[in-house]
């Protein structure tokens, strides 16, 4: 079943004067299309100069976060005959905006790093590799389902305010690392989440667990490291 | 300090602080708030404990909260620890004069 | 900036302005209790507070007192591990919960009054 659809989409153009502005186009999609498939329809045939990010078109890569109607979500997992008629498009808040819906992720993949997003063990390695057994593999999966398409760390009202916070994203990734048995660092770890900008900044709002395309509950990890912080003796000395 | 722990062990104190508190405040016969019974129950030691054990959990409940307000909101470093100062000192000022009161 | 508000955000921004009218409260009030050293402004201070005015003041500082009470609780519950599928009950039946001490706890105030 077709139907038309008007696209209000927020255009950042930085060469022109004004450089923000408002867009609308209406545009026919059936039922089994989504916002990522209306968004190339008007690139194809009513604007080519409007850029977003897209790559994989099935939820796998996370390039195309973006606000729709007031919550962040992938284009490409939004069918738009869950949508009203009128769909609002906005790049994810709190970002520099480089162009249209294209924002500068710099931020967000250094507070990545900030917590060391790879394994640490000093052993020497086995003949053949680190066994994990499936119930440890388990205590790990949710968090290993994480795409970092940022559209956590971006609705985190505590982000909005303090760009310096580490955020749902960077902390799922510390949690993916501290409860990963193979790993030799939790200590080091736990230094580098626990000091004024790290877990003690989260206070349990759900806006990350409200927009993940995963359905990863981001909150409930954070709360785990923040027992797990507090067992080890750091209690949250930032006073 | 403990920080984020004794915010949330004063919170537990300040919960059940406030349900005596209360009751003591507003719940109880009217000659029990006069000026007399009033003074002669502040005198007893355990009201004064109680008193000066929910006074510094209040206190450290409420300016923890504050802190974590300057550390998410203000954006200047230097207006950032001169608030950081005077957050500190006010609580402190503030649990001197309320034990003076208590104290009598 | 617009974003979809959710049960989550609602009750971290209520708790959070609540918290900070605590805390305002709190200075102010040891302020006016370093003040009662005589009977007479003691008298003075408890028939102000018979004042229609300062009653009501006093049911909607009552409201944000058990607000906070029971949003702190909620997130203290959370933390010490209740599984946080049921953040939205919670807040749900917190408050349900502050709706009905709020309306015992008016009648013994406004008893007060009469």
């Amino acid at each position: 079943m077709e139907k038309y659809y008007t696209f209000r989409i927020k255009r950042y153009l930085p060469e022109e004067n004004p450089s923000e502005r408002w867009d609308e186009f209406r545009i026919k999609l059936n039922s089994m299309e989504r916002v990522l498939d209306g968004l190339v329809k008007i690139k194809e045939t009513k604007d080519g100069t409007l850029t977003f990010r897209k790559s994989c078109a099935h939820g796998v890569c996370g390039s195309c976060a973006m606000k729709i109607n007031g919550k962040n979500k992938l284009a490409c997992q939004s069918l738009v005959k869950d949508l009203p008629e009128l769909i609002v498009i906005e790049p994810l808040p709190s970002l520099p905006v480089i162009k249209d819906l294209v924002v500068d992720m710099t931020m967000f993949f250094e507070k990545n790093d900030k917590v060391l997003p790879y394994l640490i063990n000093e052993e020497p390695p086995p003949e053949r590799e680190r066994i994990q057994s499936p119930q440890d593999q388990h205590k790990i999966l949710e968090s290993i389902t994480c795409i970092m398409c940022g559209s956590c760390t971006t609705s985190c009202p505590v982000f909005w305010a303090n760009k310096n916070y580490l955020g749902p994203s960077a902390l799922l990734k510390a949690f993916r690392f501290i409860f990963d048995t193979r790993d030799r660092a939790t200590d080091e770890r736990l230094a580098r989440i626990t000091g004024e900008n790290g877990i003690w900044r989260c206070h349990s709002i759900f806006n990350c667990v409200e927009v993940c395309p995963k359905e990863i509950d981001v909150t409930k990890h954070i709360l785990k490291l923040k027992r797990l912080a507090v067992k080890k003796g750091f209690t949250g000395g930032e006073k | 300090m403990g920080g984020w722990l004794l915010h949330r062990v004063t919170g537990i104190i300040l919960t059940f602080g406030l349900i005596y508190h209360f009751f003591m405040m507003h719940f109880m016969e009217a000659e029990a708030y006069s000026y007399q019974s009033v003074i002669q129950r502040l005198s007893e030691p355990s009201w004064k404990i109680f008193n000066i054990v929910f006074l510094i959990s209040a206190l450290y409940h409420g300016f923890y909260g504050i802190n974590g307000l300057v550390t998410e909101y203000v954006k200047g470093e230097g207006l950032k620890k001169f608030l950081k100062f005077f957050i500190f000192i006010l609580p402190l000022a503030l649990a001197f004069f309320g034990i003076k009161i208590v104290i009598f | 900036m617009r974003y979809r508000w959710n049960t989550g955000s609602i009750a971290w921004l209520v708790h959070r302005i609540t918290g900070i009218i605590l805390t305002f409260y709190l200075i102010a009030h040891i302020y006016v209790l370093s003040h009662l050293k005589d009977p007479e402004a003691y008298q003075k201070i408890m028939s102000m507070m018979k004042n229609p005015i300062i009653k009501f003041g006093e049911l909607v500082l009552f409201a944000i007192v058990l607000k906070h009470v029971f949003a702190g609780i909620r997130i203290t519950l959370l933390e010490m591990g209740v599984s946080t599928k049921y953040q939205k009950q919670l807040a749900y039946a917190g408050a349900l919960i502050i709706a009905v001490l709020w309306f015992v706890g008016a009648f013994y105030f406004l008893q007060e009054v009469f």
